[in-house]
């Protein structure tokens, strides 16, 4: 063989499996199963559901698999492969952005899904930009799966009026020099409707992804002090007649009403490099307020990228 | 041994091979290792599709290249980015810049190229195992084969088909 193939080959060969995929090829083949089928019983929207589940180890590769058969619908945004150029450009290092990367839509009676995918991209540590991009994937997959097996299973079921609606979608909540939020949402429709939102605080000055602790790392009870803020801010709004939160006196509802913020709690940084505290519908009251925010009042805290520069 | 004790011990001994196979679409590690494992998994669901134990490598080569392909297609534009720091990982020690280097020849061919040659040269697959792989015919591969040496600027020696 020519010299030039053999060294070529020779330099092939030196690329090796990580360890850590020898690790999850051996997990996979050890916890499939031998047997194709097991009889299960599930909750499926309400209803119980007896049948033969075809392999149970299936479902935690369900959204590999499922991304693998699902057709994605083409969806870069037109200036994307430009963006991209420059970012790898010496000196454009810094043109971070959220571009749409993949759009996956199916409508089917009255069963529908929409799921938008964003990126970041730019980013000089890219390891972190992979990070964050793979986590909004491997949300937007998740979503997907789900929507899949609700859709097979309203189909198996027959249950022609079933209503079932998944979305996945985002939002930049603030993008300026020092700041990138990405707000990812999921929101699924089925009886009553459910959602989750992630924020992702990327500090684009120290590269870093910010989290509560280490923005309030000078104020060692912000837990407590936090969540005062956002109870005074609770009882003023109620006052107001414009929203009802549980009162934690009362005597029967008392018990689910918000009484701290947890260490790490959903929050964002706004366009004044404000804090913004941020629930889940029904984490701190009735599901009509949606997902409430609160604004934290700049004396107590005001963004900086002093703070978290290393 | 059952077919997926068949596979099971394929897979000990042929692990880097497929690894290297999808890293050479997707050029990047953490996205080689999900095609690697995402092909088991297809392997083990469609285990009944395999019919005979010497099929084994071109039929799991087959799966990899088929999902290494869709994921480029779906990632087309997240591979934009060079992965020098990490190919240094990689291949310690082949700074020779004067030479043609993997990490070229995985950059600039089209897949079409890279699949067959990669499956020759490195794999040593006879053109009907490369066939059986690519799902094409014979002369296809061998068209590409040849179009790919041209591109790769090769002195075309005789390939000693098999």
């Amino acid at each position: 063989m020519n010299d030039k193939l053999s060294r070529l080959k020779e330099q092939y060969e030196e690329i090796q499996a990580p360890d850590s995929l020898r690790e999850k090829s051996r997990k996979i083949l050890e916890e499939w199963p031998e047997e194709t089928g097991k009889t299960m019983t599930v909750r499926k929207n309400g209803a119980w559901k007896t049948g033969v589940r075809k392999i149970s180890a299936w479902q935690r590769w369900a959204s590999i698999a499922a991304v693998a058969v699902v057709a994605f619908l083409g969806g870069l945004n037109a200036s994307e492969s430009f963006a991209a150029t420059m970012a790898s450009l010496p000196g454009m290092e810094g043109l971070v952005r959220v571009l749409t990367f993949d759009r996956y839509h199916v409508q089917k009676d009255n069963m529908e899904a929409d799921i938008v995918m964003p990126q970041i991209e730019g980013l000089a540590d890219q390891e972190l930009q992979d990070m964050i991009n793979a986590e909004i994937r491997k949300d937007a997959e998740s979503v997907i799966a789900q929507f899949e097996e609700d859709k097979q299973y309203v189909e198996e079921a027959g249950f022609d009026d079933a209503h079932i609606g998944w979305e996945f979608n985002y939002n930049v909540k603030t993008d300026d020099d020092e700041l990138l939020v990405l707000e990812t949402y999921f929101y699924n429709v089925a009886g009553s409707s459910h959602s989750v939102h992630k924020f992702y605080n990327v500090d684009k000055v120290n590269q870093r992804l910010l989290t509560l602790p280490e923005l309030l790392k000078d104020r060692p009870d912000y837990v407590n002090e936090l969540s005062e803020v956002i109870l005074d801010e609770m009882a003023r709004r109620n006052e107001a007649g414009d929203s009802y939160y549980i009162d934690p006196e009362d005597e029967f509802t008392g018990e689910f009403a918000f009484r701290q913020i947890e260490p790490d709690q959903s929050f964002y940084i706004d366009g004044e490099g404000r804090l913004v505290i941020c629930f889940e519908p029904y984490e701190v009251g009735p599901g009509y307020l949606g997902s409430p925010e609160f604004v934290i009042p700049q004396d107590y805290f005001c963004f900086s990228v002093d703070l978290t520069s290393p | 041994m059952n077919k997926k004790q068949l596979l099971e011990s394929f897979l000990y001994e042929n692990l880097d091979r497929a690894y290297r196979l999808a890293y050479s679409y997707t050029r990047e590690s953490a996205s080689a290792e999900d095609v690697v494992s995402d092909s088991i998994v297809k392997a083990l669901s469609g285990i009944e599709t395999l019919q005979k134990p010497e099929m084994i490598k071109s039929w799991f080569f087959r799966i990899v290249v088929n999902t290494a392909l869709s994921w480029l297609r779906k990632e087309r534009r997240l591979v934009y980015f060079e992965y020098p720091e990490e190919m240094e990982k990689i291949l310690p020690g082949k700074e020779d810049s004067s030479d043609l280097m993997i990490t070229e020849f995985l950059e600039k061919l089209e897949p079409k190229y890279k699949t067959v040659l990669i499956l020759r040269f490195f794999e040593d697959m006879s053109l009907q195992e490369i066939a059986d792989v690519t799902g094409e015919k014979i002369n296809t591969v061998k068209t590409r084969l040849y179009r790919g040496l041209k591109l790769l600027r090769v002195e075309m020696e005789e390939t000693n088909e098999r």
